[in-house]
């Protein structure tokens, strides 16, 4: 059967842009809307861009939920959560810093060939995703776009 | 139906071919007519072949878009503005170490061959479109000449 591609866009809404310390949540919970085929249905996730528009360059983890998880923090918080919510987590994706190609005023990172399976949860075809900086970018609300590259199967 | 794959060549045209600087354009915006079999479809990105028949060999990188962007000339800093930065789809590396795919160079006396394989990214065209753009952004200081540098892209449907 050929096979269904999909490139997803997310913005992250950044209420409290700024400064960002390592370890802090960039963002709120970002739905991947219509990630998965149907009702539970599964994905092939196979890349990440990131396009930076504040040209900061610095590594990222994007993690992966199947039900939107509850934060501790709000954005430019230290990203925290129960183990309850832990538990929707079905990975992360490290978005390193040498993968950023600049131009003078932006920046684009992007992660492929990542062959990780996702599936949606009972009822959902959503899967939700959580910024998470490992260094100090300075943003300002919607410099960053997310891509996800999926394998519908 | 099953999947199916496709290779094909682009190569950038050069207005103002000669020396670049590093974080140079080469090249045009590349128009990839047609890459896409449906209007607005999908496709993996498995591996880029580059025929570097100026043998220079160095680092450059490869941005792809899926609606036209507007940057500089041939030959000129690579620049744009936010807008068009939101156009990209990703961007592959031609640069070993901090590209995660295989770098092989084999160079036979006139060119260099470089092979990225398993990129494995997704790109999408725009609705209403079968096109795809690119744009080479040297990270280094190659001398080219217009029309030798032809990429082979090879693609799963």
């Amino acid at each position: 059967m050929k096979p269904f591609y999909d490139v997803i866009s997310t913005t992250p809404v950044m209420a409290h842009a700024g400064l960002y310390s390592a370890g802090d949540q960039v963002g709120l919970v970002n739905t991947i809307t219509g990630a998965c085929a149907d009702d539970k249905g599964q994905a092939r996730l196979h890349s990440i861009t990131i396009i930076d528009k504040a040209k900061q360059d610095k590594v990222m983890d994007v993690w992966i939920f199947n039900q939107s998880p509850t934060l501790d923090n709000v954005d430019n918080g230290a990203f925290s959560l129960a183990d309850s919510e832990a538990a929707k987590c079905l990975g992360f994706v490290r978005i390193p810093a040498a993968n950023y190609s600049d131009s003078a005023l932006n920046s684009v990172a992007t992660v492929s060939d990542i062959d990780m399976v996702l599936e949606g949860y009972a009822g959902k075809r959503d899967l939700y995703c959580v910024l998470q900086t490992r260094d100090t970018p300075t943003y300002a609300n919607g410099d960053l776009i997310l891509l996800f590259g999926l394998e519908q199967v | 139906m099953k999947p199916f794959y496709k290779v094909v060549t682009a190569t950038p045209t050069l207005a103002n071919a000669g020396a670049y600087l590093a974080n140079d354009q080469v090249g045009a915006v590349t128009k990839l007519a047609n890459i896409m079999a449906d209007s607005g479809g999908r496709a993996l990105l498995k591996s880029i072949t580059f025929q570097d028949l100026d043998y220079n060999g160095l680092a450059f990188e490869l941005w792809f878009f899926g609606t036209e962007p507007t940057t500089v000339a041939d030959n000129a800093a690579f620049s744009m503005t936010d807008a068009n930065a939101a156009k990209a789809l990703g961007v592959v590396f031609f640069s070993d170490p901090t590209n995660q795919n295989t770098y092989d160079d084999v160079n036979n006396g006139h060119a260099v061959i470089s092979c990225v394989k398993s990129i494995n990214l997704v790109l999408k065209a725009a609705a209403g479109s079968r096109d795809l753009w690119m744009v080479m952004v040297t990270r280094d200081t190659p001398t080219h000449t217009d029309g030798k540098l032809h990429f082979l892209l090879g693609l799963k449907y």
